[in-house]
């Protein structure tokens, strides 16, 4: 069973190596096809690995190995391991399978594009990393996995890096992760000081020695790296900038790698978050934050994708509310749902832009329904699963995470509770925005004259970006029934091993409850919508010039994050930079002990040289007095 | 049997075979080439006979200059193993890098960087402290000369900033040496093994300052902008690469266990410089123009935090030290050799001229790409399981120290990314627009392959070298960190 | 009446002064090197004086030598002060400062 662990995690591997060696000996869709073919494999070797673990008694789904002794000094030695239990089984799948079908898009989607190989390592060594992170058995090797995720991430964002635009969003994102990385970094030094290992059963193990504080800063460090990687607040603003790479590279950050880390981070180290459970509130309210701004931010956005993305963060914080409420498996199970719905809305998004010759301006569209009936079709799927209508798969993991928050029935629960309906609300309106600016209303002019002959010529689509979509939308509708409240709970129950201190789960009544008040919820959201947008009307634009004005502006500009760091953190940064190495540093160290050294001594030479002025008769008349001056001495000092 | 001081002689002897010998121009540089391919074959060797145990081995012993009480003494542990394996192939891709190019006078140029690897495989191997003077004062020479004949338009101004300021650095270390060596006990004795513990606080400093300005630790860095700026790319990859490591690796070797008590005493000096020295290199790393300077901050800053590293006097500081000695080593000869392609191909190394390189060019893009992530550590890379080490050390001793050192990897990423942004992003613009030059290939990219391949070998497998210098680096601080209670 | 020693230092420190004063207040090369012979002298006055009174003749030898030390530097001196005038430079001190700084 490891073994087809390690082929799922080597597989990747190896199609980036081929794709960079053979590369340019493979005809232009071979790269497409041979990388494909390879997430196929790698899922093939996941899913029969979870059977295998499946099969085995529940007391022994927990498997480690270790391939060898990566990095040693003193007492200090790391593995590569492989940990495999329940939640890596789960995520491999996720990882895998629906990383598999945006390969298969991607074939599609940059079809034409001269660099489809290179295109094509990058997702490999992406899908490579993640797994490298998600199989991990120690903490390095998953902060190897995590930094290999941001490099992954950069080349991908920046992969039309003839773009100024996208090459700064790379920069961006790697930055943003590497504050996360050394945030993970500082975490397990604390680990190791505290308590001399880094594996996870070593620290699982010993996680009750520490104390409280202990405990909370060590988990306070984690959490950095989970907000940056998982985009949430206050290190969430390289996430909308992303959106510069493919729309391919985007579904698979938002859905089945990179930003779920966080989300499986917290999930895998629970045992220790346990004893911070400060910490953990802190989570839920930085969820319930950002979940409420992501999905405002949303409603005003005019990019289809980033609309896309900004949803992204308002799930990811709806996950954290669940880990943070410790209803782990609300989390993951929600990470899962999200992974299906997510996917197939950037799919179908691209599928737009693919037939609007790479519009992403939601202005420049409208009227699509009437031209590509079959993404519209798939789109509004994954629209109520987003939204969280029962019976969607995204309502049953929703309403799963929200339900977990009644249950606690906490101050911090009700937080959670009512900030989560609140943001499902968001969601229905934004959700529902985006559909009816796309697919009603009257066609833009921009849309009448690219759209009909492009679709005329290809239809919506080639079959291999049609498919992932269709696959994908099965997921999204169905996939809620694996935990139908009361009646099925393959999810809480396969993933309840994985914390050793329980987890919270609502009874059937409450989620029920909650299921009905949540689609209520999700209906207004949507009824909202149609008001506003279903129609051409000024309603929206009289709010955002009129009474919401102050709003409206803080949310188009993000609520002025990125404004805050430029000024706090960038601007400092390069004008330290530059003072020193323009003032200081050429000063003080480069000319002062060469050049410096001779001109100071000339300085000084200069301010004595007038004693030297050449007339004999003055420098007798020192020497007269000088001798003068002795003799005096002398006699003075004789008496 | 091949022995150290075979190593050390192998290239010395051809160095003066090729002045005198009148070899035709393509002849020489291949004959030092092939030179220094063997003796790299031979330090492979050495690697595969090391045991990994602390102690010093293939120990040679004679007598030298009788009267004085010199000895030629060389042996090497597994730290100094480790630079001369790093020197060695440094100094084959320095030689098929200047073939490339194409040096006037080549015969000349070789022979003088095979000099320079005589003089420094001696600075590592020296168990005597007057044989290490001489290592250390005279791979100098060849390097001068190789900046003064071969340089950049200001390289008369750049030698004499490099002599103002080692000139002087050394002069205090042999003032040092000789005090330690003429006051021993029994007669005049300069083996380092009996110079332990004997020399007070002002041996100690004048041994430092030499070791810094090598290094160089800030605040004594001046010299390594005109110096590095105006060398030959080869020069400047032998001079950033293994030369400045001569300072680093003095201090891990020479130093500490030879001062155990002051080294105690005053680490937190060292740690204070060294800390200042990573995020001002750094932050000024950020602000250059042009690709050498960007490496040049780039390299005072990871010197700065190798010194670091070798003051926190623990397991963890001193094998993180020297592993960052080895992957500096082959990642800033590596930009090097990448800066100095692109020199040759655009005419500027100027960050005006550059850009769009990416396009077209795939090997360039990925070398770069490596070698750029590798030096800002991404995790997974060699340089991120040394740096992780030092840090872990550095978090050890005190955990704001971790926390501030860490700042300088989120200051490596933004230099490293404007770095790669600056050749391969955006559209061609300025020389390199009109210019196009081709992709990187053949005779560069296979002085430059060779690196990015250990880098890579390294990185799969860092407890490779870490295991092996694990234990010398150990004895090397053990008596120190007594001293210092810890 | 006996001329005491009193007397031979008054005498000479009054010609010492006075070739003291003539260095530094005459220009004129030839005047200076006639005060710096009085100032010579003046000490020359005093050695032998001492030496009369020690009783030794190490002073006067003393004294003799100083008179051949003198008479070569005037050697010099005027040489120089010849030469000058046939490259007929200014013969003022004050003027010859090509060596100030």
């Amino acid at each position: 069973m490891t073994e087809l662990v390690w082929i799922t995690l080597a597989l990747p591997l190896l199609g980036v190596a081929l794709l960079a060696i053979f590369g340019n000996k493979l005809p232009a869709r071979g790269a497409g096809l041979l990388a494909s073919l390879i997430m196929l494999a790698a899922f093939g070797a996941a899913t029969v690995a979870l059977i295998l673990l499946a099969s085995k008694p529940e007391d022994q789904r927990q498997v480690t190995e270790t391939a060898w002794t990566w990095l040693s000094a003193g007492d200090f030695r790391v593995g590569f391991d492989i940990w495999f239990d329940q939640l890596t089984a789960l995520m491999l799948m996720v990882v895998t399978g629906v990383g598999f079908l945006i390969h298969i898009f991607s074939i599609g989607y940059m079809k034409g594009d001269t660099q489809e190989r290179r295109f094509f390592a990058y997702m490999n060594m992406f899908v490579f990393s993640m797994l490298v992170l998600v199989v991990s058995g120690n903490l390095v090797q998953l902060l190897i996995g995590w930094g290999l995720v941001g490099l992954s991430s950069y080349l991908l964002i920046g992969f039309w890096h003839h773009k100024t635009s996208a090459v700064k969003a790379a920069k961006k994102a790697f930055i943003m992760n590497a504050i996360g990385d050394v945030g993970l970094a500082i975490g397990i030094f604390l680990l190791f000081v505290d308590l001399g290992t880094v594996s996870y059963s070593g620290v699982f193990a010993s996680a009750d020695k520490l104390s409280e504080t202990q405990a909370s800063i060590a988990c306070l460090l984690l959490l950095v790296g989970a907000l940056a990687k998982s985009a949430q607040i206050p290190l969430h603003t390289w996430l909308p900038d992303a959106m510069e790479g493919p729309t391919p590279v985007s579904a698979l950050i938002h859905a089945a790698t990179m930003v779920t880390a966080g989300v499986y981070l917290i999930a895998r180290m629970n045992p220790l978050f346990f004893y911070a459970p400060k910490v953990l509130d802190l989570i839920v309210i930085i969820g319930v934050v950002g979940l409420l701004m992501a999905g405002a931010i949303a409603i005003v956005q005019t990019d289809i994708k980033r609309i896309i993305a900004f949803s992204t963060m308002s799930q990811i914080a709806y996950m954290f509310v669940g880990v943070g409420l410790s209803a782990y498996w609300a989390g993951i199970f929600h990470l899962f749902t999200h992974a299906f719905f997510k996917a197939l809305l950037f799919m179908g998004a691209g599928l737009v832009i693919h037939a609007l010759n790479g519009e992403q301006d939601t202005r420049n569209m409208g009227g699509m329904r009437k031209l590509m009936p079959k993404t519209y079709f798939c789109f509004i799927i994954g629209g109520l699963a987003l939204t969280g209508i029962f019976p969607f798969s995204g309502g049953f993991s929703k309403d799963a995470i929200l339900g977990a928050a009644l249950h606690v029935d906490s101050t911090i629960g009700w937080i959670a509770y009512v900030g989560g309906l609140l943001g499902a609300l968001m969601t229905g309106i934004y959700t529902f925005r985006l559909i009816f600016l796309v697919f009603h209303r009257r066609m833009s002019p921009y849309a009448e004259k690219v759209a009909p002959p492009l679709i005329k010529h290809h239809g919506e689509g080639p079959s291999s970006m049609l498919w992932p979509v269709y696959i994908l939308a099965l997921g999204a509708a169905f996939l809620g029934l694996l935990q139908i409240p009361g009646v099925t709970h393959v999810m809480s129950s396969w993933l309840e091993p994985i914390s050793p201190y329980g987890m919270v789960e609502a009874t059937a009544s409450q989620e029920w409850l909650t299921t009905l008040i949540g689609t209520l919820v999700g209906v207004i959201g949507i009824i909202v919508a149609a008001h506003l947008y279903l129609r051409e009307n000024d309603a929206p634009e009289r709010i955002r010039l009129g009474r919401g004005r102050l709003i409206a502006h803080a949310l188009e500009r993000r609520c002025y994050w990125d404004n805050l760091y430029e000024w706090m953190f960038e601007r400092p940064v390069q004008w330290a930079a530059s003072f020193l190495n323009r003032d200081v540093d050429a000063t003080a160290f480069r000319w002062l002990p060469t050049d410096g050294v001779g001109t100071i001594t000339a300085f000084f030479g200069r301010s004595v040289v007038v004693l030297q002025n050449g007339i004999v008769r003055s420098y007798a008349l020192v020497f007269a007095v000088g001798i003068a001056g002795f003799l005096l001495f002398l006699l003075v000092r004789g008496t | 049997m091949i022995t150290i001081s075979t190593l050390i002689a192998v290239p010395a002897i051809a160095a003066v075979v090729l002045l005198v010998v009148p070899f035709a121009r393509q002849a020489a540089g291949y004959l030092a080439l092939l030179v220094s391919l063997a003796v790299l074959g031979a330090v492979i060797g050495f690697i595969y006979r090391f045991e990994p145990v602390a102690g010093y081995q293939f120990a040679d012993n004679v007598s030298w200059i009788e009267p004085l009480g010199v000895r030629w003494h060389v042996a090497v542990n597994g730290v100094s193993l480790a630079m001369i394996a790093v020197t060695a192939l440094i100094t084959t891709c320095a030689l098929g890098f200047a073939l490339w190019a194409k040096r006037d006078r080549s015969h000349a140029s070789a022979a003088l960087i095979l000099m320079t690897e005589a003089f420094l495989f001696l600075v590592f191997a020296a168990r005597d402290l007057f044989a290490f003077y001489v290592g250390f004062e005279g791979m100098l020479i060849p390097l001068l000369v190789l900046l003064v004949v071969w340089g950049g338009p200001g390289r008369k101004f750049a030698t004499l900033q490099v002599i103002a300021y080692t000139a002087f650095g050394t002069l205090l270390m042999l003032l040092g040496i000789l005090y330690l060596g003429l006051t021993a006990p029994d007669g005049p004795n300069f083996d380092m093994a009996a110079a332990i513990g004997r020399g007070g606080d002002w041996v100690f400093f004048a041994f430092a300052i030499a070791f810094a300005i090598k290094s160089p630790l800030f605040p004594l860095h001046g010299w390594v902008l005109p110096a590095y700026r105006e060398s030959s790319p080869e020069v400047a990859a032998v001079l950033s690469g293994v030369a400045s490591k001569a300072g680093a690796f003095a201090f891990l070797a020479v130093l500490v266990p030879l001062f155990p008590a002051q080294a105690a005493k005053y680490a937190w000096v060292f740690i204070t410089l060294g800390t200042i020295g990573f995020l001002w290199g750094s932050l000024l790393a950020f602000r250059q123009r042009d690709g050498r300077g960007v490496v040049a901050y780039s390299s005072i800053a990871q010197m700065s935090f190798i010194v670091l590293g070798i003051f926190l006097l623990s397991d963890r500081g001193a094998t993180g030290a020297t592993f960052q000695m080895v992957n500096h080593a082959l990642i800033s000869a590596a930009l090097f050799f990448v800066v100095g392609w692109l020199e040759t191909q655009v005419g500027s190394g100027s960050f005006s001229q550059l850009g769009g390189l990416a396009r077209r060019r795939p090997v360039l893009a990925t070398v770069s790409i490596i070698l750029g992530m590798a030096a800002l550590a991404v995790p997974g890379s060699s340089v991120f399981a040394s740096e992780f080490l030092i840090m872990l050390g550095a978090f050890e001793y005190h955990w704001w120290l971790g926390a501030i050192v860490s700042l300088g990897v989120i200051l490596a990423a933004m230099y490293m990314l404007r770095w790669i942004s600056a050749i391969l992003h955006d559209r061609e613009s300025g020389l390199a627009g009109t210019l196009n030059p081709p992709d990187l290939k053949q005779g560069a990219l296979l002085a430059i392959l060779p690196l990015v391949l250990v880098l890579i070998g390294l990185s799969i497998a860092p407890a490779q070298l870490t295991d092996r210098v694990d234990a010398s680096a150990n004895a090397l601080f053990s008596a120190a960190a007594k001293e210092a209670g810890r | 009446m006996s001329v005491g020693i009193p007397m031979f230092l008054g005498v000479s420190a009054i010609l010492f002064t006075i070739g003291l004063i003539g260095v530094l207040l005459r220009r004129s090369p030839l005047t200076v090197l006639l005060s710096l012979e009085i100032m010579l002298n003046s000490v020359n006055l005093t050695l032998v004086a001492f030496s009369r009174q020690v009783g030794g003749s190490d002073g006067q030898v003393f004294a003799l030598v100083v008179m051949g030390i003198a008479a070569a530097e005037v050697v010099v001196g005027l040489g120089l002060v010849v030469a000058m005038t046939r490259r007929s430079m200014v013969l003022d001190t004050d003027e010859l400062r090509t060596l100030n700084g």
